[in-house]
């Protein structure tokens, strides 16, 4: 009887239903898309603090005060050693030393140096493993505090500081949006529902009038919320899906590095988009309660 | 029921505005009456003379201001809302507006009240068919109810009142959008149920069909049930035909 009359009366008004159908499907799937967008943010902001293979990186070079010489200079690599990150610190020899500087900074800048001058130039090689950003930094700043340590070149741009920086902020952005939206299109989704049932509130008056208990009144409400909870959810996901898997590779190819892996909605947040429809409708389908409980007004 | 009276308040913004009190309308004054069982009764009077509202209170649908009702032997003013909806499944309630479910069909409309009743599918049938024959629309039985003109509309909602076999049938303006004809045929369709014990109380200014069945006449003039001198005079006032004082039965047996 419930499912019957919950069908019927979806069914007696098809363009209505369809409508509410759509307005939930569209509410639900800009939620979706800025979840999306959101959800890869994320990616390029972890992307950004990733983890490194220490295999693929070049080491770094630490520009020791040339005044550490002979049984300092070893005592002062044993120490370094002593760090298991590191495998292996190896003096470079003046000679190349000078001509990596003229390759970082030119011809005429290097020319301030001479050999006798030269900071003495260790290679230190990491050990197997990985290396979070937050490690290489750590590592960066305690080899800088070592006395003797006149700099120290991380020679790579795997982890960008700057990058990271500006995603966390819009990531932070992002996520507050996100939650102002959810919490709009739960509240739109739940009056849709709660309208497209104050349409039929003179037939409810009347099943009121006739003797109808609250519960059989309110099971049919409760069921079309669900319904068309759970097919605009659906519809919604699919919308979303479809619009993304286009706008992902064309995001990829404008807008970030190719590093980056974007991609549609997962199905995590996917099946919460649906479970947020559905939960919305139903909570529409509540705020009918109100009309189903209160005393019969109308004759 | 008995001295009931049942007062609006004719400005209800003013109570909130905390202004001098409202004016008050009296709908009904001090009406008392009583039903017997399988009495035939028209209810009548001109527009506001509190018919509406007095069928409301019978049927749980309003609070007497002050007096009490009993309907079905229930103190129908003390009742919770559950009880009065549970009380109501017993009576047959037939509206000037038939108000029948548009999403369903004459047959799933007429089993309605059966289904808040908790009968089982064969009994539910039997029942519907049965009094879907006797308000012939049997062959009707699987159309849409948007499909029937005003009258086989209003023999839905008939055959939806009588389906529980209710002994208390309360009808406001049951023939307010019929033809003349069809009116006729659905009160002597009522008038027949008297046999049965069925007590029909059928709220109508149609004086016609007040003539024409005749019954107990209950009339209502500025939400009072008049004495006899109070209606002779209430009716010059009012200007309402002599026949309708009383003229097919002098005694009316109104209820005073």
């Amino acid at each position: 009887m419930i499912w019957k009359f919950t069908i019927r009366h979806i069914l007696s008004r098809p363009f209505s239903a369809f409508m509410t159908l759509l307005a939930i499907a569209f509410s639900l799937s800009l939620l979706g898309g800025f979840w999306t967008v959101v959800e890869n943010l994320e990616k390029v902001r972890v992307a950004s603090t990733q983890s490194l293979p220490n295999a693929g990186l070049p080491g770094l070079t630490v520009f020791v005060d040339p005044k550490l010489t002979g049984p300092e200079l070893e005592s002062f690599k044993v120490e370094i050693l002593k760090n298991p990150r590191f495998v292996a610190a190896q003096v470079v020899p003046s000679s190349e030393a000078l001509n990596t500087l003229k390759n970082q900074f030119g011809e005429t800048l290097s020319k301030v140096f001479e050999e006798g001058s030269l900071p003495t130039t260790l290679k230190l090689q990491f050990a197997s493993g990985t290396l979070s950003r937050t490690e290489f930094l750590n590592l960066l700043n305690e080899l800088r505090a070592k006395p003797g340590v006149l700099d120290v070149d991380e020679g790579l741009g795997a982890f960008s500081p700057k990058e990271n920086s500006v995603s966390e902020r819009v990531f932070s952005w992002a996520t507050g949006l996100l939650l102002l939206v959810f919490i709009v299109v739960a509240l739109l989704v739940s009056h849709l529902i709660r309208l497209a049932f104050e349409a039929i509130r003179g037939e409810i008056e009347t099943l009121k009038i006739l003797g109808a208990s609250r519960s059989r009144i309110f099971a049919p409400l409760f069921l079309e919320g669900l319904i068309f909870g759970v097919l605009g959810g659906g519809l919604a996901i699919l919308m979303v899906s479809v619009f993304f898997r286009f706008l992902v590779p064309n995001a990829r190819l404008f807008m970030l590095p190719p590093q980056f892996e974007l991609s549609s909605l997962s199905l995590g947040s996917s099946l919460s988009l649906g479970a947020l429809g559905v939960l919305a409708s139903v909570a529409g389908a509540m705020l009918t309660w109100p009309l189903v409980d209160q005393p019969a007004q109308e004759l | 029921m008995k001295d009931v009276d049942r007062d609006f308040v004719r400005n209800p913004e003013s109570l909130l505005k905390g202004k001098t009190p409202a004016a008050k309308l009296h709908a009904l004054v001090r009406v008392s009456l009583r039903l017997q069982n399988g009495e035939f009764v028209f209810l009548t009077g001109p527009s506001g003379a509190g018919k509406s509202t007095l069928i409301r209170l019978i049927l749980g649908l309003d609070q007497p201001s002050a007096g009490e009702v009993i309907t079905l032997g229930q103190p129908m003013h003390k009742l919770s809302e559950t009880r009065r909806r549970e009380l109501r499944r017993q009576i047959g309630i037939i509206f000037q507006d038939h108000r029948l479910i548009s999403s369903l069909n004459v047959y799933e409309n007429v089993e309605l009240p059966l289904h808040f009743m908790g009968l089982g599918a064969k009994e539910r049938q039997r029942r519907v068919l049965e009094i879907l024959e006797t308000v012939q629309m049997r062959d009707h039985a699987g159309e849409n109810v948007r499909s029937l003109s005003a009258g086989e509309k209003q023999r839905v909602g008939i055959a939806r009142s009588l389906v529980t076999c209710p002994s208390l049938i309360v009808a406001d303006e049951p023939t307010g959008n019929l033809d003349p004809v069809t009116a006729r045929s659905l009160i002597r369709l009522l008038r027949e149920l008297k046999g049965n014990g069925t007590t029909v109380l059928i709220a109508t200014h149609d004086m016609s069909l007040v003539r024409d069945f005749g019954g107990r006449v209950l009339e209502l003039i500025g939400g009072s049930v008049p004495t006899s001198a109070d209606a002779a005079r209430n009716a010059n006032a009012y200007k309402i035909p002599r026949f309708w004082s009383g003229a097919t039965n002098p005694n009316a047996g109104v209820d005073l």
